[in-house]
Formats: structure tokens, C-alpha cells, sequence
């Protein structure tokens, strides 16, 4: 499922329950939410902004804004499953090995 | 044999044994010897017993605590660079920053028709660029690069795979790095130009300005906090971090968590209560924000708050030293760290050993360590004298000439029959054990016969 898309002319995302809400009732939690699904989720799929397709003037602000920030996720997420495995990785491994011992 | 002072005296580099009747200088020749050496570890005489408990007690326990201090900071190397990176993870700051973002986004779209000219510029809405991290493409190419220059495994890098190949694998992964520092770059100074005229925008229009989030790095921090506390819960399971044995005694260094916060206090070294900090024990990334609030803990060492190693020395038994066996533990010890030095000197290891011990462990110790360096044992006990199994003897000696006390040192291989001076003198060997050891051939003789006598009881 998209984490955004335009429908009849208005900016929607994906909630925690899988229906899609206007964007204007975004709150923090969704962002990071999306943020997450797109960085660690099997797709990162989304409409991307198109000023035709929203007739909303508010919704257009937002989609712009969040899509363009879920966009530059999206382009780094090998970067970022690079990063978050080897985070401490060498200690990880190090303190695991002493276990083992 | 090696020359060790200017008159031409040779000393061997394996096992020397200094013998000689009391006040005869054996002691003297001892620091003489230790006079001409630069990296030299010298026993003193007396130096590892004291005859006050309490005292010893204490000086073993203070020693223990060195070594063990040495062994944590050795083990926590790591874990203290992870605090470090840690301690600059805000996760309630990132969650105020994206609580903004969207309160300002929300706040710019609803007023989003009472724009003027300034806030309808298309750079008052735009966001920064992400600045990507060059950090595993470098990681990468140094990577290739031990295997382009690795001599030691070379033939079986190259049965697998192409030296050329690699080197154009590490060429093009540099041109790489080069455009993204360079495409970096010239975001960066993107970034700081849009902010300028974002900012100037603002002061022009009423409209809100949309305040920006970090979303890759916020992501990123709240993964490095889920990996620091698997880390942490680790690092909790009980080990066994440090095992050594020493002749008959073992040394265990032990980690597991700690029990409360009086222990956590202990290690610290602080008067304030921990409780407090210690309630979040369980979720350690709460229980650092705890510590990094208390203003008397040491930034430096708050890695050293999270597990709790404990340093043993334990006797054949299993059960920890006491007593005498603290003394012929650092005995061992001190025989043990001469291996950094050059040489080991050593004054008269008998001064309160029994003999059972310098002969099972003390002298095994000794021949072993002359294996790797020059060792000079003073000795007039017999057991440690006749039975470590010396290279070469030396008989420290003062004599009267023409009523004067004159010092000479005889010195020969322990087969020899003679032992010789530098200045032409000679004195049987067999004459020099029986006098520096058995308190002479009479002495010996009715020892030995006190012996036989109760053996054939």
C-alpha cells in the first residue's frame, strides 16, 4: 500500500490501521511512522507531489513538504541499512565473543 | 656469557647464582649489577613481605585494584567510545524537533491564502538538502585496499580473485568518494544559502516558516538507541572476562550486572544517591540520560556504571589468598612481570618463603624466566642455590690481606671444580656450596645424619 497518494483531488496518508486520512490531520507520530516504513519497510511506495492532482491549497503545502522528505528517505536507504548494522557492531561482537568464552 | 662490568667479570645470560656468607657482598655486587642496566627488574630483599596483616591485606588489595582497574579500562575500551556517541543521542530533542516541523507545517498551510510576496517565494517552503555520509564508502575502500597491499596472504587473495580487478574496484570507489565529497560540498553550501534567504524572507512576511527535521538522522538515533541497549543487555550476561594462571594460582576476572545501587555508588566513587538512576537500571538508555544528569559523575567514566567486573585471585583450591599466600603470589607475580624487563634481579627470594614453596614454584619460575633473559638469584638458602639449577655460580667473598678486608667475587660453571677470581685466585666449588649453604661440611654432615637417623626409625 502507497504511505501517500492524491485522491479526488486531496493529499492523503497511510495510519497505523492501514486507512488513509487527509493529510492535514498529520501528527508526529504518523511522520515517524512513514519515515520508518519508508527507510525499513519491504516497499517505500508513494505518489509523488503533482500540483494537478490536489486541489487543496493547505494539502498541497503538506504533501509537497512530506513527500519531499519521504522522497530523500527513500534515495537513502541502503545508506541507512549500512549504517544501522553496523552501528557498535564491532562491540556487539566483541562482547558476544567474551560470552562465548 | 656476556661481560657485565668494566674489570672483565662475565656474568651467564640464563641463570646466575650469587653465594656468600653474610656481609660478604653479594648484595653489593647485586646493585652493581643492577648499576649498569638500564631496563632491569630488581627484587629487593624483603621487599614483598611485611610483617604487619592489616597492612598487607591492604597493600594486596590496593595492588589487586590496579590491575584490576587496568583490566576494566582494557575491557570497557569499547563500550566507553559507544557511551561517547551516546551521550550526544537526544531522543526527546528529535521528538520536539519533528513536533515542530509538523506544527509549523500544519500552521503554513492553513495560512495558506493569506500569503504575501515574500512567504510565496518558492525558497521560503524549501527544505535542505540531505548530506549523505561518506563513512562506509571510505570504511570500503580502505577495505579494498588491505587486500591490494597484504603481502602475507597474498597467494590466497590471488587465487580468488584479481589483484587488477581489485585495484580498479578501489579506483572507482575513490572517484566515487571524491564526487560525493564534492556533491556534498556543494550541498552544504546550498543548505546554508537557502536558510540565509529563508530566514530573511521571514522577517519580511507574517506567514510561518516551516521549521526543518532531520529525518534520517532522527531515524538513525532511535535504531542507535534499540542496538545500544541489546548492546547493554549483552554486555549484563555474566562472563568471564579475564583468566590467567600463575604457578598454581588463578586469576579470574568476572562480569556480570550490578546488584543495586550501592554497588553502582562503590564504583563511582560518590556521595550522591543512585537510587534514583538505579530504577531505570533495566532500561539503559533511560539509566544514562539518569547519569549524565547527575553532575557529580564523571562524563569520562559513566561506562564503567553499567556492569560490574570483580577481580579475584584465587588459590588451588578455588578459595581466595590469604595470608601467606598473598605474599608468594606477588612473589610470583613480580618473578611473572620481569618479562618486560631485560633482566630479573632478584635478593634473596628465601627471606620468609618456606621451602617447599621456593622449590616447587618460586625456582621453576626462575629457570623458566632465564630461558628468556640474564636472571641473578643472591641466595644462601640451599634450596633455592643447589637445586635451581644455575647456569653459572658466583661466591661473593671478603678476605683480609694484609689486614685489610679485600672483596672478591670467584665465579665458575656449576660443574666446574674450581671457582676463579678476576685477579688469579681459585676456591673449590664443592667447598663454596658446603660453606654458602649448608653452613659448612660438618654442619652438613651432621644434618644429614640427624636425617638418617629419624628415617630409620
Amino acid at each position: 500500500m502507497k504511505l501517500l497518494r492524491t485522491n479526488e483531488g486531496r493529499g492523503e496518508y497511510l495510519d497505523g490501521a492501514g486507512n488513509y486520512v487527509p493529510i492535514e490531520k498529520i501528527r508526529k507520530e504518523d511522520l515517524l511512522r512513514l519515515a520508518d516504513a519508508t527507510l525499513n519497510g519491504d516497499v517505500a511506495d508513494f505518489d509523488e507531489y503533482d500540483e494537478s492532482a490536489i486541489k487543496n491549497r493547505a494539502h498541497q503545502v503538506i504533501y509537497k513538504s512530506v513527500s519531499s522528505k519521504l522522497r530523500d528517505l527513500r534515495n537513502r536507504r541502503d545508506e541507512f541499512k549500512d549504517a544501522a548494522a553496523r552501528l557498535f557492531l564491532e562491540d556487539y561482537e566483541r562482547y558476544q565473543g567474551s560470552i562465548a568464552k | 656469557m656476556w661481560q657485565v662490568f668494566d674489570n672483565g667479570q662475565k656474568l651467564s645470560t640464563g641463570l646466575n647464582v650469587i653465594l656468600g656468607a653474610r656481609s660478604s657482598g653479594k648484595t653489593h655486587t647485586l646493585d652493581a649489577v643492577h648499576a649498569t642496566q638500564e631496563n632491569a627488574k630488581y627484587i629487593r630483599q624483603f621487599s614483598l613481605v611485611q610483617h604487619d596483616p592489616q597492612g598487607d591485606e591492604r597493600e594486596f588489595k590496593g595492588n589487586v585494584e590496579r590491575r584490576k582497574s587496568a583490566l576494566v579500562d582494557e575491557h570497557l575500551s569499547g563500550f566507553k567510545r559507544v557511551i561517547e556517541a551516546m551521550v550526544n543521542v537526544d531522543l526527546s530533542a528529535n521528538d520536539k524537533e519533528i513536533e515542530r516541523y509538523v506544527e509549523t507545517l500544519l500552521k503554513s498551510a492553513e495560512e495558506i491564502d493569506r500569503r504575501d510576496a515574500f512567504s510565496q517565494a518558492a525558497l521560503f517552503d524549501e527544505v535542505a538538502y540531505d548530506i549523505s555520509s561518506t563513512d562506509t564508502l571510505q570504511n570500503l575502500i580502505e577495505s579494498v585496499r588491505q587486500i591490494i597491499e597484504n603481502l602475507e596472504f597474498r597467494e590466497v587473495i590471488e587465487k580468488h580473485v584479481q589483484i587488477a580487478a581489485l585495484k580498479s574496484l578501489a579506483l572507482e570507489l575513490i572517484r566515487l568518494l571524491h564526487t560525493t565529497t564534492l556533491e556534498n560540498g556543494k550541498r552544504k553550501f546550498v543548505n546554508g544559502l537557502v536558510k540565509e534567504i529563508r530566514k530573511a524572507l521571514s522577517i519580511h512576511s507574517s506567514a510561518a516558516l516551516v521549521e526543518d527535521v532531520d529525518l534520517y538522522r532522527v531515524c538513525l538515533d532511535s535504531r542507535r538507541v534499540q542496538r545500544f541497549e541489546d548492546l547493554v543487555e549483552l554486555l549484563k550476561k555474566e562472563a568471564i572476562v579475564f583468566e590467567d594462571t600463575l604457578q598454581g594460582f588463578r586469576i579470574e576476572a568476572r562480569r556480570q550486572p550490578f546488584a543495586n545501587a550501592s554497588e553502582v555508588k562503590a564504583v563511582a566513587g560518590v556521595k550522591t544517591s543512585l537510587v534514583e538512576a538505579f530504577k531505570h537500571y533495566d532500561r539503559p538508555y533511560a539509566y544514562l540520560l539518569q547519569l549524565c544528569d547527575n553532575e557529580s559523575l564523571p562524563r569520562a567514566d559513566l561506562h564503567k556504571l553499567f556492569v560490574k567486573i570483580t577481580y579475584k585471585v584465587l588459590n588451588q583450591d578455588g578459595v581466595e589468598v590469604s595470608g601467606g599466600e598473598r605474599s608468594e603470589f606477588r612473589l610470583l607475580q613480580e618473578i611473572a612481570d620481569a618479562q618486560k624487563h631485560d633482566i630479573l634481579l632478584i635478593d634473596e627470594p628465601e627471606s620468609s618463603f618456606d621451602n617447599l614453596f621456593l622449590n616447587s614454584d618460586v625456582n621453576r619460575l626462575l629457570k623458566a624466566i632465564s630461558e628468556l633473559m640474564p636472571v641473578v638469584v643472591v641466595t644462601h638458602n640451599s634450596t633455592v642455590g643447589a637445586s635451581v639449577g644455575a647456569d653459572y655460580v658466583l661466591f661473593a667473598s671478603k678476605e683480609v690481606q694484609d689486614g685489610k678486608p679485600v672483596y672478591r667475587v670467584y665465579s665458575g660453571h656449576p660443574t666446574d671444580k674450581d671457582l676463579h677470581s678476576l685477579d688469579g685466585k681459585s676456591m673449590k666449588s664443592h667447598d663454596v656450596l658446603m660453606n654458602a649453604l649448608e653452613a659448612g661440611v660438618a654442619t652438613y654432615e651432621s644434618r644429614r645424619k640427624g636425617y638418617e637417623a629419624i628415617k630409620n626409625k
